[in-house]
């Protein structure tokens, strides 16, 4: 009896394991899956993005040193 | 069922250690033994700069870097009473005038190094204190193949250069500017199948090397990695703290900084590593612009670490720093400051 509950214990201990692991990939999985679409968003639909060197600091930025290097925003009308 | 059982626990097993073996490669600190309040002096000097960026020590002489000056890029002091002895570095395009300050090594008054990674040129110049001058001695143009170079250490046999390609983590160049070996990796943990320009901009490092210890190290500007390369035993250390590595999102192949700003400037003496640490994210300064204040620029912490990169004390400053210089017979502190009505300040360690 003491070796079969133990038995279904240890049977117990790995399936919830299995389901943490299996419940763990998906999650990250949506999460850049909605990153992914929040920067799409920011960027405009099918726009390849563009990038923006502004203010005076030490970030190297095509040649300048910048306060910042930004991305997010569009020129085209 | 024993089959069954089997697959079963090493499913869980795989479940708690995925994290800490698969993708956590490398050791990480999560705080400092020892935490320290310090207090800073201002040292006034006659000279208006822009962007107190870096500075170098050598006996009784004291160079102060400007990042954006108006006309020189370079200051002469002595030390360590602060009288100005002379300027050099003209800010310019005509072809003996500097376009970007990139860096300066110290080692004597005839062997004083600058970077110009606009230019890709390291210039050796000499100074003759008692003429109150500097003169350019020599120009070292850079290997095409390295691209952009961002900093530089000036070995007995060589120059130390980071990578700005991502195909290693740096590259040893003679001294007449030739690439003669590329060494390591780029540390990601995150982005080991991409190592390109972007990665290694986002990877951007500040680096020293002691001749002594023949300890090269890396800091990285973003993120919060420090690189510890011992090169008489080749020995490597990697440590991440909280910051992670460095984050970014590639736009047109370029690394677009998102996470945090690391590093500021990293010293190594004869017995540990010194780094100016900031922490800050780009979406916290941005709560600092919509206020209409200012963001703090430089770092608000010096972290010292041991010769294998492991924490030992984190030193809390009360203003903001960019680079520094240790002086370690006063056991003393000297860096520059943005934010105060002088360009030095000093404090004990």
């Amino acid at each position: 009896m003491k070796k079969k509950s133990l038995k279904g214990s240890i049977v117990l201990v790995c399936l919830t394991g299995v389901y943490l692991y299996l419940q763990d990939k998906p999650t990250i999985q949506l999460n850049e899956i909605v990153l992914q679409n929040i920067e799409a968003l920011a960027q405009g639909e099918g726009d390849p993005g563009n990038f923006y060197c502004t203010g005076t600091g030490d970030i190297d930025c095509i040649g300048y040193k910048v306060y910042e290097k930004i991305t997010g925003f569009s020129l085209k009308p | 069922m024993r089959y069954l059982l089997s697959i079963l626990c090493i499913g869980i097993c795989f479940s708690f250690l995925k994290n800490s073996f698969f993708n956590e490669r490398y050791n990480r600190y999560k705080t400092f033994p020892e935490e320290r309040k310090v207090t800073t002096q201002e040292i006034s000097l006659q000279t208006d700069f822009r962007y107190p960026y870096r500075i170098a020590i050598k006996e009784n002489m004291a160079i102060l870097m400007d990042l954006h000056p108006n006309e020189y890029f370079y200051h002469v002091y002595s030390y360590p009473d602060w009288q100005p002895i002379a300027t050099f570095g003209k800010r310019g395009e005509g072809p003996k005038e500097v376009l970007s300050a990139d860096g300066i090594r110290f080692y004597s008054s005839d062997s004083i190094y600058t970077l110009d990674a606009n230019r890709m040129i390291i210039t050796r110049w000499t100074l003759s204190p008692e003429a109150k001058a500097v003169s350019r001695a020599e120009d070292i143009p850079l290997n095409k193949s390295l691209i952009r170079s961002l900093d530089f250490y000036r070995t007995d046999k060589n120059f130390l250069i980071p990578n700005y390609s991502g195909e290693c983590r740096y590259h040893k160049v003679s001294h007449d500017g030739q690439s003669i070996q590329n060494i390591g990796k780029i540390p990601t943990e995150e982005h080991k199948e991409n190592r390109d320009v972007a990665l290694a901009q986002a990877w951007r490092t500040f680096t020293d090397y002691n001749p002594k210890n023949d300890i090269y190290v890396l800091v990285t500007q973003l993120g919060e990695v420090i690189e510890v390369h011992n090169l008489k035993t080749e020995k490597q250390f990697v440590i991440y703290g909280p910051g992670g590595e460095p984050a970014f999102k590639k736009v047109l192949g370029e690394g677009i900084p998102t996470g945090i700003k690391g590093f500021m400037d990293v010293q190594v003496t004869d017995q540990a590593i010194y780094a100016i640490f900031d922490g800050l994210s780009w979406e916290e300064r941005k709560k600092y612009q919509v206020q209409g204040k200012r963001p703090p620029e430089g770092g608000h912490f010096l972290y010292q670490f041991d010769l294998a990169g492991n924490p030992i004390r984190k030193y809390t400053i009360d203003k903001n720093i960019y680079g520094l210089e240790i002086d370690e017979k006063k056991n003393q502190v000297i860096a520059t400051c943005l934010e105060s009505d002088s360009p030095i300040v000093t404090f004990q360690l």
